[in-house]
């Protein structure tokens, strides 16, 4: 399969999914936000001045990506511009994960990294303290934010609804996290299960710890469950998202 | 001595079926489109048309049956689609992207250069709105858009979905005509489905009917409109009469003081009774009208 084609397709979609108003006035949310949060909560660690960035982030980042990312892949389907893609000589497989691309990980790549990028130039000296903490971090959100997207998508080419989709994401991102909650309240009487599954769920706790360990600060390891919880779910979407629409997807 | 010249198949169906939910969308459809012609997909709401010509795509998947475009399978080769050009009846592209960008990336995506950009946006008539947001333009400019995207990259055939549909007679005329033009001067092959007989009549070089999922009948537009429904219309001025009713996408013939008008099936009375109503408009009292003959209505019966 030639990467050029789906490549151009992402760029065009990229276009239509990140057109303003709308991306560039998140954007410069986002920007204000992570240059408030790194002002206000001066952090003297790389990794606690990511966190502090991105935890008020990510809550951004999902809403978006359910309210624009996949109703808007909702909306292609309804407006037909999908058969659009489909009529270019390139396959289903790269439609899709041009799409996948463009209303998920450029999207949430973006957002992610613009109040990172704003922290890192105004606290530089922190952040040159120890980058690598500071970048895994980051990836832990950027993580938890492709789940999102990704289960996100797969809702939305499934209810072929704008409205539909952007109800049943946003019910996904709460529900993921009263369960999150209930099990991280919990745990204390649930079991030392409950306390994995409580960083498990939410990647950029694991990353955290990786952080910390990288600082040498954390000395107990991560369990196997905690590393592969959140990426096995991305894993299995992604999987079900491009299969079901490589064999099942009809855009009638 | 006698010379034989095949034709390239350019589309070719065999015993396509395709179902949607045990519903039979297309019932062993099979029909060829060869280089350089025009053809003519014709039939009522619901006949299967868009089906057809989406599987023919391989944005569809069929349930049976052989499809060949440009020589390769276009549900596993997606070059198939690499000099097919397309039209969809709702005309729709990225809503907020400029229309050059639209087609300079549609381009990038074909291989084609953005000299090609250029000639498809001359070639559409749309000039003077390339950079504009797709969402901004008329109905006429948007199919007209459309056309300058499915034009991009040199296409040896052109798929059009209803492409006259929701555009007012004036601007249905001039679509018709640039793909008579695109075929004529370019060679570019096309396959045009619409509803609406007479306007596929005016281009087609061959005609394919279909009802409820099935080929009814095909051939060139003698064969397949041998007797169709006519209706002959008397009027105070039968010239300006016969002017209006032209202009509808009626075939018209002027006979003494009345005119004789083809009519593909009852679902174009009413056009018929429009081009009646702006003939009055311009001063025409109308006399009369008698239906003459029909067969087409029969001809579709016989494929349900």
């Amino acid at each position: 399969m030639s990467v050029k084609r789906p490549f151009v397709l992402v760029v065009l979609d990229s276009l239509d999914s990140m057109r303003p108003p709308g991306f560039d006035i998140m954007m410069l949310v986002i920007a204000a936000l992570g240059a408030v949060m790194a002002t206000i909560q001066p952090a003297s660690q790389s990794y606690i001045l990511a966190r502090l960035v991105l935890e008020p982030t990510l809550f951004t980042v999902a809403l978006y990506l359910g309210l624009r990312g996949a109703s808007g892949l909702a909306s292609l389907v309804r407006q037909q511009i999908i058969e659009v893609y489909m009529s270019y000589p390139i396959s289903r497989l790269g439609v899709i994960i041009s799409i996948i691309l463009s209303r998920v990980v450029i999207p949430a790549v973006m957002l992610l990294a613009l109040p990172i990028l704003i922290s890192g130039i105004l606290l530089y000296p922190v952040v040159l303290k120890d980058p690598v903490a500071y970048l895994l971090v980051f990836s832990g959100y950027l993580t938890q934010a492709l789940l999102y997207g990704i289960v996100f998508l797969l809702i939305a080419i499934i209810s072929r609804s704008s409205g539909t989709a952007s109800v049943l994401s946003i019910t996904f991102y709460f529900a993921y996290n009263i369960i999150w909650l209930l099990i991280q309240s919990l745990s204390s009487s649930l079991g030392s299960w409950a306390q994995h599954m409580a960083i498990a769920m939410k990647f950029y706790r694991v990353t955290y710890f990786m952080a910390l360990q990288h600082a040498g600060l954390q000395t107990t390891g991560l369990t196997l469950t905690e590393y592969l919880f959140v990426p096995s779910i991305i894993v299995i979407a992604t999987v079900s998202l491009v299969l079901y629409f490589t064999r099942r997807f009809e855009p009638t | 001595m006698l010379m034989v010249q095949w034709l390239k198949p350019i589309l070719v169906c065999e015993d396509v079926v395709k179902e949607y939910n045990g519903v039979r969308a297309l019932d062993r459809v099979a029909f060829r489109v060869e280089e350089g012609e025009v053809v003519g997909l014709v039939g009522p709401n619901g006949a299967g048309k868009t089906t057809l010509l989406k599987v023919s795509l391989g944005i569809l998947r069929r349930e049976n049956g052989r499809v060949e475009l440009l020589g390769r399978d276009p549900l596993r080769d997606p070059k198939a689609r690499e000099k097919v050009g397309v039209v969809f009846e709702r005309p729709n592209l990225p809503s907020a992207v400029p229309v050059h960008r639209i087609l300079s990336y549609a381009a990038s995506i074909k291989g084609a250069s953005r000299d090609e950009v250029r000639r498809a946006i001359k070639l559409a008539g749309l000039e003077g709105h390339e950079w504009k947001p797709f969402t901004s333009l008329s109905a006429g400019l948007k199919q007209r858009a459309a056309i300058a995207h499915a034009l991009v990259g040199s296409p040896s055939f052109i798929i059009a979905d209803e492409p006259t549909s929701n555009l007012d007679p004036v601007e249905r005329i001039r679509i018709l005509n640039l793909i008579g033009e695109l075929n004529r001067d370019h060679g570019i092959t096309f396959l045009v489905s619409s509803h609406i007989l007479p306007e596929v009549v005016r281009i087609a070089s061959k005609i394919v009917i279909m009802n409820r999922g099935k080929v009814v009948k095909s051939g060139t537009p003698e064969e397949v409109l041998g007797g169709l429904t006519r209706a002959r219309i008397r009027g105070s001025d039968v010239k300006t009469l016969a002017e209006v009713i032209r202009e509808h996408g009626f075939d018209v013939e002027v006979q003494g003081f009345s005119v004789l008008v083809k009519i593909p099936g009852l679902s174009h009375q009413p056009v018929l009774l429009e081009a009646l109503t702006n003939a009055g408009r311009r001063g025409v009292v109308i006399y009369s009208i008698d239906f003459v003959e029909a067969s087409i209505e029969a001809e579709l019966m016989k494929g349900g």
